[in-house]
């Protein structure tokens, strides 16, 4: 039996459709099972953690109320850049298992390696937290407060939508229990928020 | 044709450099990349000021303090001499604090060492006695708050007070000390302080700002001692007062300002015997004028762009800024009896 050829289209472009259309795209990305984006995926993922964290660490430290906390905490600027990418990396692969283990027991079909591809591919949520950050640099505080927090919410709002796409799309289950077994579970376990 | 979806993607990525390359150019530039972490038991790193050998290095302060110093910071008091007095006052103090460690040259060598906590341990008081001892005592990054720093030495010894991260901002109400002879040594980065008050007979006195703010005064006065003062992004006090008899004194600021709490800042550079060389690169926003006197010494001027001569004469030379005015700026007063005087005061 053949399949019938899938058109080949660039990362840019999946990045891009993420945003515009993640359901379909999602579809795209299991249905091509692989290709260079398979694996550069997690390496733009680990970017953008790294983007993230390293410009949050800039906004925190030069707010009064941030900045005390990092000092209590001896937080500088490589040991919260580095320790955050890497356990942003772990909590990729633990939401995934869980996600795994907890759709699986919802009775969905589905691959470990196809969850954890369309979870890194979420990476697109990380650009709220890096333009809020740029943003809140220029401003004054309370807005600087202001707008890292809002951008925060934005970015665990868009995330949860697509971590439960993603478990849907992957497993075929309901859209409750792609919610519980993407959200839920690894919020529940403290894993989804990085 | 270009897809919107490719250019919104484009667009992603783009974030996510911009996102990577700033925070490093911004680490870079601000000197965050920290990948080793000072600790006690390199005494090397510890004493990386003291060229001399020791070979006995013994801890004093155990006492109920953690051993833990994982962050230390590079904020350390460094004194030597024979007989070494030294207060510290803290709003409040608490356990982790700090470690002291206490040098002789060798075993031959002794010293007796008293030391109080007082006013429910906001004020530490050490007294050293012995034959060119030294003492080091450091401080966790977490408290940088000290209200006093007071030191003398009773011989020619050495101070040495460094305070060398730019993570965090040091704030010290007053720093004072009192020598001999010897040479005293500060060094202090992304500092505050009210007050600094240098008192010294025949010592050396070094100073090296960066990015400091001197609030109200800063007063070095030497009797033999030379004066050497370099600062970049340096804000001096409302009142500055440096001052030697038979000492030369050197001044070197780059982009310096006065303290945002005022108006307008004195600064009187005066010396007897000695020559005075300064040279200053004013803020932008920086109005000053300067005025150097001398009774039989020579007046130099080798360079002073944005400032115009107001009088110049054998003795006497009269610089400003365009928009000086009393109430608006540094005066500089700067004389010397019978040494020389050499400027270059840009804007």
């Amino acid at each position: 039996m053949t399949y019938p050829e899938i058109e080949r289209i660039s990362l840019f472009e999946i990045l891009g459709k993420v945003v515009l259309n993640p359901r379909e795209t999602f579809g795209y990305i299991i249905a091509k099972k692989s290709g260079p984006e398979g694996s550069i995926v997690f390496l733009i993922y680990a970017l953008s953690v790294f983007a993230k964290y390293s410009m949050l660490y800039i906004v925190f430290s030069q707010i009064t109320l941030t900045a005390s906390w990092l000092d209590s905490f001896s937080l500088s600027f490589t040991k919260f850049t580095i320790w955050s990418t890497a356990v942003s990396f772990t909590a990729l692969f633990i939401s995934a298992i869980v996600s795994h283990f907890f759709a699986k027991s919802a009775g969905g079909v589905g691959e470990f390696g196809e969850v954890i591809t369309l979870f890194a591919f979420s990476l697109v949520t990380n650009a709220t937290i890096i333009i809020g950050a740029g943003i809140s640099l220029i401003l004054p505080t309370p807005f600087d407060l202001i707008v890292i927090t809002f951008s925060a919410i934005v970015y665990l709002v868009w995330k949860a939508f697509l971590y439960m796409l993603a478990v849907e799309e992957v497993y075929g289950v309901k859209e409750s229990d792609a919610f519980g077994a993407g959200v839920l579970a690894p919020l529940f376990l403290g894993v989804f928020v990085w | 044709m270009v897809k919107k979806q490719s250019l919104l993607g484009f667009a992603i990525v783009s974030v996510i450099i911009l996102g990577v390359v700033y925070p490093i150019y911004y680490a870079t530039t601000n000197n965050l990349w920290r990948f080793s972490i000072l600790t006690l038991n390199d005494n090397r790193n510890v004493f990386a000021h003291s060229p001399d050998t020791y070979t006995r290095v013994v801890d004093e302060l155990n006492m109920t303090f953690s051993e833990k110093f994982e962050n230390v910071t590079q904020f350390s008091i460094i004194a030597n001499g024979d007989t070494v007095g030294l207060s510290i006052k803290w709003d409040s103090l608490g356990n982790e604090v700090w470690k002291l460690l206490v040098k002789a040259p060798n075993d031959a060598y002794t010293y007796s060492l008293q030391q109080n906590f007082k006013n429910n341990f906001t004020l530490y008081e050490l007294s050293l006695n012995g034959n060119n001892v030294t003492f080091c005592l450091i401080l966790n990054k977490n408290y940088t708050r000290i209200k006093e720093i007071t030191v003398a030495t009773s011989y020619a010894g050495y101070l040495n007070i460094t305070y060398d991260s730019v993570e965090k901002l040091l704030s010290v109400d007053t720093i004072g000390t009192s020598f001999s002879a010897g040479v005293i040594s500060l060094q202090l980065k992304n500092t505050i302080v009210r007050i600094i008050d240098i008192s010294a007979d025949v010592s050396d006195v070094k100073m090296d700002f960066r990015d400091v703010i001197i609030n109200e005064e800063l007063k070095v006065i030497a009797n033999v001692g030379d004066i050497y003062i370099t600062g970049y992004n340096l804000q001096i006090a409302q009142d500055t007062q440096i001052i030697t008899n038979t000492g030369s004194i050197t001044l070197v600021a780059y982009n310096l300002s006065y303290s945002s709490d005022t108006s307008s800042a004195s600064c009187v550079i005066s010396s007897n015997v000695g020559s005075i060389a300064v040279t200053i690169y004013l803020s932008n926003a920086t109005e000053a004028r300067i005025e150097a006197t001398t009774n039989i010494g020579d007046i130099s001027c080798d360079e002073h762009i944005n400032l115009k001569i107001v009088e110049k004469k054998k003795t006497v030379l009269v610089l400003e800024t365009q928009e000086y005015s009393e109430t608006n700026g540094i005066e500089f007063k700067i004389s010397s009896n019978i040494g020389s005087i050499s400027l270059r005061v840009n804007k």
